[in-house]
Parts: structure tokens; sequence; C-alpha cells
């Protein structure tokens, strides 16, 4: 985790790099990390879960980065809100859930979230990322390069008006139409 | 042994089959044969977990052990790194280590501890012991337990931070850090750092004796059900200090018996292949061992917070010894039986891992730059620990060419196999006799699985709500009856 005192973005990166195309969000994480970035707060894990909701800075935009089975090839930014959870299979959350328990608890409005999908196909322990997802990486990652070198104080407009509102399932979404 | 495993006619009995249908790190299914007469006659847990990652190790140099392991959970991985790194320092010689990278294991390891246990309870199991095991679906989960006592809800979100915070200090990273090196450790800890770790301590003192108080009360304030509850005559494993004392990092093993007779003591913990055996059944993936001593029937045992309580003679830390005290009268100076008090044992030692982190922080080693030693090389090395679930065991052994050659887990989970079908068989017997199964019925039997802890407690609670498939097929594998929960709880 990078130590920031007073963050423009928190990002949240998770998966399992030992399981193919699941370790798209902490290898971002590694990436982000390599920066050095003061204004940039990393936060990598293997799962999103509860206690994330105190790594959450009222009024600091949010990105969430995580491989994603949603869209078929690139990446998409989707914008957040908080929702109850409704697809909890494991102690583990999602990021709109997330939101939800950080308004609960600190009984503050969610700040700005978005959602870095990274598209994956492939699961399997032990086995690299594939072709798909390698490429996805590569694109986000110039996306977020793109970004972050635009002045800290821009990254949460910038993530506004960049993302989508709800994804469809399955579509493509390519780092040109970001 | 409860003799309902294996039941003496089951080409006449029905199948009731308790199963999660999302993808999970690691899941189990329940399977209930009944008789004609509805009546539970045999009891299986079955549970796919980790299967493949011994074979996934070999080949990898040796150094690579304590990395690669991690990925085994999102939830113990400093578990499985630390067992990692006590079996590679065999390797390389270094077992001895220097004080201040054992203390910063140590550090590491109670951080992770506090975490896990912190996680468990509140999050996984607060709502059983808050709303009840069969209050509606709707209510029993982490986000009710936020609504309705938000205080607890929060003193368990900051608890398990807080441990996340003391691995991250030590290892780099909440998770897949990279401290634990052949030999000793990679990373002093800064001054700054350790500073930051002391800030607020006292809160974290103070949820972690209200931990207990929750623990111990919700246990206490519905007798004689909860000690009933799942409970069974077994037999104890665990590590303990040389002096008897609660030891979770390195010690000697101690096996009691269900009267708290000791079956064997000081014993290496290079040597646990020479009394733990584990038995291959044809219907699970999980072994079963057992105390090689005792044979597979009688030798099954316990591990995890209620054998570590069970076993150990005292507690070196003030306020969790004086909670073990209370533990320890309540069983009148006997082992603990009751499954349900594996809740108030590990928040004992949640209390104890908080303390030790207050000692290890005030102590000056912890900053020390000392951090490595050397010795003879080996093709042998084993590492043993006390994780959350329980004893874990990690054995490799490597070639010429500093390649793992052959690897042996065995983690908690695998230890309370047993243990863990004889809690389903006792709830069963008393709740599951009717022709219709009903949603608070199985959660009886989630609720017995879940006191111990398994990486399956991921699937079998599900923050409350678990994606279920029932099915009751008779003896000609005709559906008889069925019954869908989702993953929102509902009924179809």
């Amino acid at each position: 985790m990078a130590a920031s005192a007073d963050p423009k973005l928190v990002v949240f990166a998770w998966g399992n790099l030992s399981r193919a195309d699941d370790g798209a969000g902490p290898e971002i994480a590694e990436r982000l990390r390599a920066l050095r970035l003061d204004e940039l707060l990393v936060i990598e894990d293997m799962q999103l879960q509860i206690e994330h909701t105190a790594d959450i800075v009222p009024g600091v935009p949010v990105l969430f980065i995580d491989a994603s089975v949603a869209i078929s090839e690139g990446f998409a930014l989707e914008r957040l809100k908080p929702q109850p959870d409704s697809s909890v299979t494991t102690h583990a959350l999602c990021p709109t859930a997330l939101l939800q328990l950080f308004e609960t608890t600190s009984r503050r409005p969610s700040p700005a979230a978005f959602q870095l999908h990274i598209a994956a196909q492939n699961f399997e322990l032990g086995e690299k990322p594939g072709v798909v997802n390698a490429s996805a990486t590569e694109a986000a990652w110039v996306f977020l390069a793109d970004l972050l070198g635009r002045p800290p104080g821009d990254w949460g407009q910038a993530l506004e008006r960049s993302s989508v509102e709800r994804l469809e399932p399955m579509r493509s979404v390519s780092a040109t139409a970001i | 042994m409860n003799n309902l495993e294996t039941a003496s006619n089951p080409e006449n009995l029905k199948r009731v089959v308790i199963e999660p249908i999302t993808r999970v790190e690691g899941h189990g299914k329940v399977t209930l044969l009944t008789d004609e007469d509805n009546i539970v006659q045999q009891a299986r847990l079955h549970i796919v977990e980790f299967r493949g990652f011994e074979r996934f190790i070999q080949g990898r140099p040796y150094w690579d052990a304590p990395v690669v392991v991690q990925r085994l959970c999102g939830i113990c991985p400093v578990s499985h790194h630390l067992a990692a790194g006590k079996a590679i320092d065999r390797i390389v010689g270094g077992s001895a280590l220097t004080p201040a990278a054992r203390k910063l294991r140590e550090l590491a390891h109670y951080g992770q501890l506090l975490q896990s246990h912190a996680l468990h309870f509140f999050m996984l199991c607060s709502p059983d012991l808050l709303f009840g095991f069969e209050s509606e679906v709707a209510q029993r989960n982490f986000f009710a337990v936020v609504d309705k006592y938000p205080d607890i809800a929060i003193k368990g979100i900051r608890l398990r931070k807080y441990g996340q915070e003391v691995i991250a200090a030590v290892l780099g990273k909440r998770v897949h850090g990279t401290g634990a090196i052949p030999g000793g450790m990679n990373k002093a800890l800064e001054a700054a750092e350790r500073d930051t770790l002391i800030t607020d301590f006292e809160h974290i003192l103070e949820w972690s004796k209200d931990a207990v108080d929750l623990a111990r009360n919700s246990f206490m304030a519905n007798l004689p059900h909860n000690d009933r509850f799942g409970s069974m005559r077994s037999n104890y494993l665990s590590l303990v200090r040389e002096d008897g004392a609660l030891e979770l990092y390195d010690g000697v093993f101690r096996a009691k018996d269900p009267d708290g007779n000791i079956i064997f003591d000081g014993v290496s913990d290079q040597e646990y292949h020479q009394h733990i055996r584990e038995e291959v059944r044809n219907w699970s993936y999980m072994k079963f061992p057992y105390l090689s001593a005792l044979g597979s029937e009688a030798g099954w045992y316990r591990v995890g917070p209620l054998a570590r309580m069970n076993n150990c003679d005292f507690i070196d830390t003030p306020l969790a010894e004086a909670e073990r005290q209370q533990y320890a009268e309540y069983g009148k100076d006997l082992p603990v039986e009751a499954s349900l008090a594996y809740h108030w044992a590990r928040m004992i030692e949640l209390l104890h891992c908080a303390e030790k982190i207050q000692q290890l922080l005030d102590d000056p080693d912890i900053l020390s730059s000392d951090l490595l030693v050397k010795g003879n090389r080996t093709s042998e090395g084993i590492g043993v620990i006390e994780a959350t679930r329980g004893t874990l065991i990690h054995h490799y052994e490597v070639d010429d060419n500093d390649l793992i050659r052959k690897a042996n887990l065995i983690v908690a989970t695998t230890h309370n196999n047993q243990a863990m079908n004889e809690a389903i068989r006792q709830v069963a017997q008393e709740k599951l006799n009717g022709e219709e199964i009903d949603e608070p019925l199985l959660n009886n039997i989630e609720v017995a699985v879940r006191a111990y802890d398994p990486c399956l407690s991921c699937a079998t609670h599900a923050v409350g709500k678990m994606p279920l498939r029932v099915e009751l097929v008779n003896h000609k594998g005709e559906l008889v009856h069925s019954l869908r929960r989702d993953s929102d709880g509902s009924l179809s």
C-alpha cells in the first residue's frame, strides 16, 4: 500500500496473480505503486473486503480495478453508485456494496466512484494471462497513464467524463471508445 | 465416533444434498441420507479444497515457496507464508533466527490471527449470534449487524483493518508480501511504522476485550443448548510452548484425549509424520488425519482455537490468561467439548494477539536490522505453525538444483475434517428429521460447520446468504423434493 496523507484518488485493485487473467488488478497496482505519486493511494488485495470501507476517504474519488468477464475485450470504465448488496457469495464484496457500507458506517455520502473492468476469460490456477487479457491490461494502463499525467485535482473530473453509467454484459469497449 | 458416517444399508436411504451453486475458493456440500421414516442415517461433509496446489509448487525454486503459497487463500496468506518460510529456513540451515527476525515474523503472525479472527467472528458469525440461528435469512448478514448493532460492526471492521496494517508494516503489503526469506526477513521495521501502529493501540485492546465479552456472553446466554450443539468427545492436537504456554508461532506438539489426559507431549514439529497419519476415504477429496498411536477409528482429533485452549496450561499475557481461566472454569478443567465454544476460544486468542502485538511493538529488538542467518544446506524442510484455523504443516523436499521435488501441506480444515462431519451429524440428528427441508434448519448445519472457521466458510456463510440447492433423492435416484436458495436469500 502506498501511503498518502492527502490523496486525490483512492485505487482498489484486487485479484490473484497465480490465477491467469485474475492477476490484472495486482499487475496494474504494481505499476501504479512504481509511479510513487503522493496524491495516489493504492490498495491491493486478493479480494475486495468489508474492512476496505475504512480506506475510503470522504470526498476523494475512488477507482476500483478488477479483471472482468462483463466485457469480452479491452476495458471499460463504469460509474458506480452505492447499492445494498444482492450478490454476495463470500465475505468478499462487490464495489457498490462497499460504497453502501461506507455510507452506512460513516454516515457520509459516498465519494464519486468508478470501476475499471479489464477483460478476462481464464482464471485457472498456475496459468499465465491470456492474449485478450494481456492486451486489455496494456490498453487500460495507457488510459491510466494518460489520466495520471493530468493535474491530480483533475483526476476525478476526467474519470467522470470517461465513464459510462452501466455496462452492457459482454459488450466490447476498446481504449479508443474511452 | 458417531455411527452415522456410514449407514448399514445405504441402498435403502434417501439422499439430501446441500450444495453451494456458485464458484468460490473452496466449497463444500452436505449429503444427508434419510431412511423411509425420514430419520437421518448418514451425514457427510464433502470438501473440495487445495486440490492441485501441492503439485503446483513442485518444480519451483525453494525460495519461491513462501511467496507462491500465499496465493492459496485471500484470508490466511500470511499463515502459509510463514509456515513455508519456516520450512525453507530448515533447507538453508537457518531455523535459529535472529531475535529481530523471529519477532518480526511473530508480529506479522499475530496481525494475521487478529485480522482473520475478527473477520470470522464479526463478519461471518456475529449475525448468527446476535439474531439467532433460525432468524430470517434477510436479517442474518453483516449488513444487518451494521444497521442494528453499528458499534459492534465498526469495532469488527477496525480490528480487522488494524491486523491488516500490522501485516502491511512487516511484510510490505496486506497480501502477497515478501517478508520471510530463507533464514530470516528481508526488511526491518521502521520506527515510523512502529509508531503508527502504536497510535491508538488502547482502542484495539479495548475492542478485543469487548469481543471476548460478546463471545463469552453469547455462549453462556443460551445454555444448555450451546453446550450441546455440535458437541462431541474428541482428541485435541496443537503446538504448545515447552513450558505448556499457549504458543502460536513455534512450539512442540501436544495431544490430549477427551478426558484431558496427555497422549503425547513435547514432540518436535519435525516429527509430525511419525505421529500423524492421513486416511483416504472414497467419498471425499479431503484426507482424514489421525493420531497414529490410536489408529484411524479412535485417533481423529480437533485443532484450532478450541484445541489450543484445551491443550495449553496457561497464556503468557495477563488479560487473555484471565479469560482463559474463566473458560477453564466453565470446562471444570476438562476439555471443553462444545463446537460453539470455538468462538469463545477464538476471541480469547484475539485478545492474546493484541497483547502480544503491544509487547512486540514495545520491544527494541523489533527495529533491529540484524535479520539473516545461514547454515548447512539440507534437502528437506518442515514448517509447522498454529494458523488461524489450527495447525498448519508445510513439508518440502528439494533436489540438487534447488527445485522443490515434493510438497505436502496439511491445513487446519483437513485436521478438522472428521470433527466437522461429527458436528453435522449431531445437528442433523436433532434438527433434520422431517421430509421438508426448510432454510432455518439448513442454517443450523451451516452454523455447526462455521464454528470451525474452515476455508469453506466463505461458501457456507456468504455473509449470511449462502446460495444452496437442496435435493432429496430416493434410493432409485428419483428426485423427491428440492429446495433452492439464491444469493439474495429467496427460496424457490
